[in-house]
């Protein structure tokens, strides 16, 4: 997209002519446990080559945000807003791109859409130059539907693992929830006010990636088994993903793959921002 | 001291931001919130498989004309492999073991048929030891037998009736004399008794609830199950989902009034609170074409009892749309707890 190449170029030159100007990236992971709240867990949610390919073999200042997988998007986004403006005063970054990862993309659309909500967000939307959002639920996910018509069953409660937990970051990412959080409280949809900052979206839209991992098998079932329409990364349906912002570019990475920089570079993709 | 108050300032929900306004894209349509989500799109089905013995068998209906998935799993995460048999032709089998990001834990199977044709096909399942039962997920992903649900409002407030609506459609023809049931879950997890759903219309099954069996607000699931046979006479069994929102009932919103002060157009409203916390008066401001024009949002702590509302939208972000050409739609949004606590939309004359 010579838009956006020209827009990081712009970008570039305008703070080189500052001295005071920082650039800093910024990974916000999806939904999981709870122990996602361990920068350890968190860190390796992204994996190591990600993160190396991504802040241009850590020479670009960044952030791995760590927050409880299991909460609701403002539950998070206070997490996330903590440990940005944190890490963003104490380094002085005034120039930040996020990048995020399904769920992640949710709670950075939370803070865009909220400023007033804590006076955190308002300084940090201030600072983010874009977000990229990879794999959002931003319509929320048929998978994540699984988990409550399951969970409805008469031995309720010993099947909600399938989807992640029937918990409250699950409950978030409803095809319903969303609907409702979309036109009440998420800015950026159709209709909606537009968000402060620019989205990118990158949808996945493969399935089978590697044959020997569970977790493909389980995205290709789950696929079938939810009911995605079109075309989707097993866990998150293209429509979805790009219901916000700008459409970047779509990978053949399924969701286990699209965070990390392994079945496509996608962290090279993402480090062309610096 | 000095700090506890910095940090519960900095924290709070920011009750003393500045009003935030701003202009729609050009182009943009205003778009009232929907009734319901989206219908949520079926075309599987569950079952469970309780453990009376070592063995067990379940009948999977097929409509044919898809590929048959069938995906086993043990009631909790067991070291021993699933053993199961699944009478048809061409079956590929697929073990997931422990994919632990996708919350999946133990063993489970995954039985794959290419071209199902119509029919009943026998699961032998022998449950591992401890293991209090298995559930079986099927679907036909290219299966023109779709049942579609939703439940209405999305936005409940207390005292709203509760429609359940489930279709059956086989490609373009509806499906009538199936049997279709739904059952309630609670914020809380409750799940209530499933209750029969009325075919209203050629296909179309309907339940209608003066209220809520619990008095609880939060997100309320219902699974959709249905089960019937297509006009060929091929089963089917198909399992859905749908999911309101219970509003608290924490304030009403008054009769809005709009005026021009100044360079603005001040639009307020009286609000009756019955729960006190920080709420959000968020308006939207569409002309009588419904072309979205511009937006507003104010912060208030709010006691309860009587309160008034309001904001100035600068006239500069109206396009030069005359007044009494305008649409409103002015909501109240909790922010303590998030909810919607009154919406109202108004032709300002």
């Amino acid at each position: 997209m010579m838009h956006r190449v020209l827009l990081a170029a712009a970008f570039a030159a305008l703070l080189g002519t500052s001295v005071e100007a920082k650039t800093g990236v910024v990974f916000i992971h999806g939904k999981g446990g709870a122990n996602l709240a361990q920068p350890s867990v968190a860190r390796a949610y992204w994996g190591e080559d990600m993160i190396r390919a991504t802040t241009k073999g850590f020479t670009v200042p960044y952030l791995i945000c760590s927050y409880d997988g299991t909460q609701y998007m403002w539950v998070a986004g206070g997490q996330v807003a903590g440990q940005i403006y944190n890490w963003m005063m104490a380094n002085a970054i005034d120039d930040i791109v996020v990048e995020t990862h399904s769920f992640g993309g949710v709670v950075i659309r939370w803070i865009l859409s909220n400023p007033t909500y804590d006076t955190r967000y308002q300084p940090i939307i201030n600072r983010i130059r874009w977000v990229n959002s990879i794999a959002p639920p931003n319509k929320g996910s048929e998978a994540a539907n699984l988990a409550g018509t399951l969970s409805g069953s008469w031995l309720t409660g010993w099947l909600v693992d399938l989807v992640g937990q029937n918990n409250d970051s699950t409950r978030n990412c409803t095809t319903s929830s969303m609907s409702y959080y979309n036109q009440y409280y998420l800015k950026g949809t159709a209709g909606r006010p537009a968000l402060p900052k620019t989205v990118y979206n990158i949808a996945g839209t493969g399935l089978w990636n590697d044959f020997i991992h569970s977790e493909d098998t389980g995205l290709a079932t789950l696929s079938g088994i939810a009911g995605m329409p079109g075309e989707d990364d097993g866990m998150v349906s293209q429509y979805s993903a790009q219901a916000v912002g700008v459409v970047w570019f779509t990978t053949l990475a399924n969701h286990h793959h699209n965070r990390r920089n392994d079945y496509r570079k996608i962290g090279d993709s993402l480090a062309t921002d610096f | 001291m000095k700090k506890s108050l910095f940090l519960l300032l900095s924290l709070a929900p920011a009750a003393l931001a500045a009003d935030l306004t701003g202009r729609f894209a050009p182009g943009t349509r205003y778009e009232e919130p929907a009734a319901h989500a989206p219908a949520n799109v079926s075309r599987m089905f569950s079952r469970n498989v309780p453990r009376m013995a070592d063995n067990a068998s379940i009948d999977l209906p097929a409509a044919g004309g898809s590929g048959l998935i069938v995906w086993a799993i043990p009631s909790s995460p067991t070291a021993a492999p699933l053993r199961t048999r699944l009478g048809a032709p061409g079956v590929r089998r697929f073990a997931l073991d422990s994919a632990g990001e996708l919350g999946i834990r133990g063993t489970h199977e995954v039985m794959h048929v290419r071209d199902a044709a119509a029919g009943s096909y026998r699961l032998d399942v022998q449950v591992p030891s401890g293991v209090e039962g298995v559930t079986v997920v099927v679907a036909e992903p290219d299966s023109r037998v779709v049942l579609s649900t939703w439940a209405a409002p999305l936005s409940r407030q207390p005292g709203e009736a509760v429609t359940l609506h489930a279709e059956l459609r086989d490609g373009h023809l509806p499906l009538s004399g199936a049997a279709v049931t739904a059952r309630l879950t609670a914020p809380n997890g409750r799940t209530f008794d499933s209750v029969g759903l009325v075919e209203t219309a050629a296909g179309v099954y309907r339940a209608t609830f003066a209220d809520l069996p619990l008095q609880a607000a939060g997100a309320w699931q219902v699974r959709f199950d249905a089960e019937g046979r297509t006009a060929t006479g091929a089963p089917f069994a198909r399992t859905g989902s749908g999911e309101l929102m219970a509003e608290r009932g924490a304030a009403r919103l008054g009769a809005v009034r709009a005026e021009v002060v100044g360079d603005a157009l001040r639009i307020s409203a009286p609000a009756d609170v019955a729960l006190a916390g920080a709420y959000r008066f968020d308006v939207q401001v569409a002309d009588d074409a419904r072309n979205a024009l511009a937006w507003g949002e104010a912060v208030r702590r709010l006691e309860t009892g009587a309160a008034s509302l309001s904001i100035d939208i600068p006239l500069a972000d109206l396009a030069g749309t005359p007044v009494e050409q305008l649409f409103l739609d002015v909501r109240l949004l909790g922010l303590d707890t998030i909810g919607v606590a009154g919406r109202v939309t108004m032709n300002v004359d």
